[in-house]
């Protein structure tokens, strides 16, 4: 308890100095700036697309096959009479893509509610396992089928990776799944997942950010989400304004990123062609060493 | 079905069957397949741990798992081997719980082949929660405060003027997909870093080597074996190298024939 | 009404402070301190709290598959044994080298988790198989390219061509870089901008049901 106290009231005391002490380049370190200004425009752009979906503008989005196909993957599972399995990655709620899974799991899962196919949920995360029992019996109850809820159906099996993906691999080939989801964060396992869906005939839809990984979905896999349209699922999938706002908000700013990135090929082969350091200036904004 | 069609549609077992034994048979009956050459990356770690003064301290990071040993444990033990040769000092951690074992059993093979102490030449601090590479930033004592057999860290000579990255000349992580290093260590603390990597996951590390983020990439086992020559102490990364390259031509040749097959049996189906 | 403000509050202060703090020089003692809390005492606390919610659904889970009987249900006694027994392994006879729980873990684990994860050698092998067909332009420079490097890594390359490793090299430095670069660069802008939804509250999934 003595430590305890001792410890907050250094922290505290510290805090007190450096106010006392106060200079912009003890709490700002202005080799950052430019990563600064990009966070402040990046802000700014999804904000401001944001407040325009809000007000009612309605923007487009490019057809993504992965998701086109998720209502198709569906009905073939309702109509094989077979359950769908649905694998939100194997990382935990600090992973963006499991964040993004739980999303897809919720349309999904209002889907197979209207259907009343069984929908599988094996987890690798006790935490995520709790939060996607919510989900999904939130989606069943919003499509008025509480009673067809199972809780028992989405269960956490291991933290072990090999030991969740041999107990995900039995479950295919003894539930006979028709189609099998791979939504969010995955590693060496994505191989051994996708090809024994393949070899119990289930139609596949995968999506990650794991750049490694993406090679054995395509290959296994019907449709693919690759990296970002994994996270632009949600958007997609509920059309809500918000969410299109920010999806948008991303998109113009990768074009800048790609306007800077073409600038700085070109200046990049002048400097090398021409033998001049004119435009060393444009390469030192992008430094933050 | 005809003969081309039986081929581009060759069962699944016929395979794998192929590939037990491509894999086994040179296990078995080495073929000492020569490993020529070396690639930059492999060589630029060997380069810059030469380079390295006496008792230097080189942190090993072990972000594996049992699954990856048979790719990842040859590079480990050969770049630990290396350092004691070069009496270096090194401090071996461990991001996964798996990991602490694997370590463990690294750092003693090595030490006892160059007669290292531990707490004086070696430490190994195990597994510990939370945010460690920007801990270790910090004050390594105050993240990890004892070794992995719990004996306290200002109860180890080694330890004694190891705080933090800036006492630290190298860290080499070894992991199986991606390094947590790059945002923490480097970028914060501006420490050096290599990493080792299965090969699936050495693609992904090449904008970083690019970048001069990383300074050195072991990818795979090829790369375990070259480092394996490069220190004069050819081990399992050389041997497994013949399985693996007799793998590689079985996939070829199997891609090559089905490549033939498809294309004679869709020529007849026009 | 606080069941749903306060964690998303929470994440909102959490969210800024760490972009905040990205900003602020390591020379800063608030900074320093504030690490210290972060990485000693709160992740430590929390992540082992992670173990009982696990073991709880665990429990729960294989409990009732026992006590209903269903289909499996002697696996789950498997399971609950094999919990049960490596904790009574390692609380009575520790965690050193030589002691029952390392022997389990060297002996079962390690053979068990390298089993599963050379099945990848096999599935590979059919994979490449099966997709590495020249339908298309595409696939067949895929194709080729996958060709090039396999044979490049291997000691075969050298007896081709004896820059094949170098060419492969290039490969992998070059066009491979470019292609990883630009996902890299649309993945981390997807997930700051997921990031920045989670921290204005605009996304709320990941605080399970809806009121």
């Amino acid at each position: 308890m003595d430590s305890v106290l001792q410890f907050w009231r250094s922290f505290i005391s510290n805090i007190l100095s450096e106010l006392g002490n106060f200079s912009l380049s003890d709490w700002f370190d202005v080799k950052k700036t430019n990563v600064l200004v990009f966070v402040i425009i990046f802000c700014f752009l999804i904000l401001y697309f944001i407040y325009h979906a809000k007000r009612g503008k309605s923007f487009f989005i490019r057809r993504i096959a992965g998701l086109e196909a998720v209502d198709e993957a569906i009905g073939r599972a309702t109509e094989m009479g077979r359950p769908i399995l649905y694998v939100p990655g194997l990382s935990g709620l600090s992973d963006v893509a499991t964040i993004a899974a739980i999303n897809i799991l919720g349309k999904v899962a209002e889907k197979t509610a209207e259907y009343d196919t069984r929908l599988i949920v094996p987890c690798r995360d006790p935490l995520v396992m709790t939060i996607q029992q919510e989900v999904v019996k939130n989606a069943y109850i919003n499509k008025g089928r509480p009673d067809a809820f199972k809780a028992e159906d989405i269960f956490f099996i291991t933290d072990s990776q090999f030991g969740f993906v041999a107990a995900v691999d039995g479950l295919m080939v003894r539930e006979k799944t028709a189609t099998n989801f791979y939504m969010g964060m995955f590693w060496a396992e994505s191989l051994l997942l996708a090809e024994t869906g393949n070899i119990t005939g289930a139609i596949q839809i995968a999506g990650t950010d794991a750049v490694a990984q993406l090679p054995f979905f395509i290959t296994a896999c019907d449709y693919t989400l690759i990296g970002e349209e994994l996270y632009a699922a949600s958007a997609y999938l509920s059309r809500e304004p918000l969410l299109l706002g920010a999806l948008k908000g991303q998109d113009y700013s990768k074009f800048i990123l790609l306007v800077l990135i073409v600038l700085g090929v070109v200046f990049a082969t002048l400097t090398v062609t021409c033998c001049t350091d004119k435009f060393s200036w444009f390469m030192d904004l992008f430094n933050i060493r | 079905m005809t003969f081309w069609q039986k081929l581009a549609n060759l069962d699944r077992r016929i395979i794998f069957g192929l590939m037990f034994l491509a894999v086994l048979l040179p296990l078995i009956f080495p073929l000492g397949l020569p490993i020529k050459g070396t690639q930059p990356p492999v060589k630029a770690i060997y380069d810059y741990i030469e380079k390295l003064p006496e008792r230097s301290v080189v942190l090993i990071s072990i972000s594996y798992d049992p699954s990856t040993i048979p790719e990842l444990y040859p590079m480990t033990l050969a770049v630990v081997r290396h350092c004691f040769r070069k009496n270096l000092r090194v401090l071996g951690v461990s991001l996964t719980i798996t990991g602490v074992n694997i370590g463990a059993d690294t750092l003693k093979t090595a030490a006892e082949e160059y007669h290292k102490q531990e707490g004086i030449d070696y430490v190994h601090l195990g597994f510990q929660t939370g945010l460690v590479t920007f801990g270790m930033g910090e004050d390594i004592h105050e993240t990890y405060k004892t070794d992995y057999k719990r004996v306290s860290l200002e109860e180890l000579p080694m330890m004694k003027d190891v705080r933090t990255y800036k006492d630290i000349s190298l860290i080499v992580d070894y992991t199986a997909s991606t390094t947590s290093y790059i945002g923490s260590a480097v970028t914060k603390y501006h420490a050096v870093l290599a990493v080792g990597v299965t090969a699936v996951g050495a693609a992904d590390l090449y904008p970083y080597l690019q970048t001069h983020q990383i300074i050195g990439l072991l990818g795979g086992l090829r790369s375990a074996a070259e480092y394996e020559i490069l220190i004069d102490r050819p081990d399992k990364g050389v041997i497994r190298m013949d399985s693996q390259s007799i793998a590689h031509l079985l996939i070829l040749v199997l891609i090559v024939t089905g490549n033939i097959a498809y294309f004679i049996t869709r020529r007849r189906k026009v | 009404m606080w069941k749903r403000k306060l964690p998303l509050a929470i994440t909102f202060i959490g969210g800024v402070v760490m972009i905040i703090q990205f900003f602020i020089p390591d020379s800063n003692q608030v900074s320093k301190s504030f690490f210290k809390i972060l990485n000693t005492t709160w992740l430590p606390i929390i992540g082992s709290f992670f173990i009982f919610i696990g073991l709880a659904s665990l429990f729960r889970l294989h409990y009732f598959k026992i006590a209903r009987q269903r289909e499996g249900w002697g696996y789950s006694v498997i399971t609950l044994a094999s919990i049960g027994g490596m904790c009574i392994l390692g609380f009575d006879w520790g965690i050193e080298k030589g002691s029952p729980i390392t022997i389990a873990y060297e002996w079962v684990l390690v053979p068990l988790n390298a089993t599963m994860f050379s099945v990848l050698a096999f599935y590979m092998a059919s994979a490449a198989f099966r997709a590495f067909r020249a339908r298309t332009m595409v696939a067949t420079i895929l194709l080729v390219t996958a060709f090039v490097v396999m044979l490049g890594r291997v000691s075969f390359g050298t007896f081709l061509w004896e820059n094949l490793p170098s060419f492969t090299e290039w490969i992998m430095t070059v066009p491979n870089m470019a292609q990883k670069r630009g996902i890299l660069l649309g993945v981390c802008l997807g997930m700051i901008a997921t990031s920045l939804k989670i921290i204005f509250g605009i996304e709320r999934s990941y605080l399970g049901s809806k009121e």
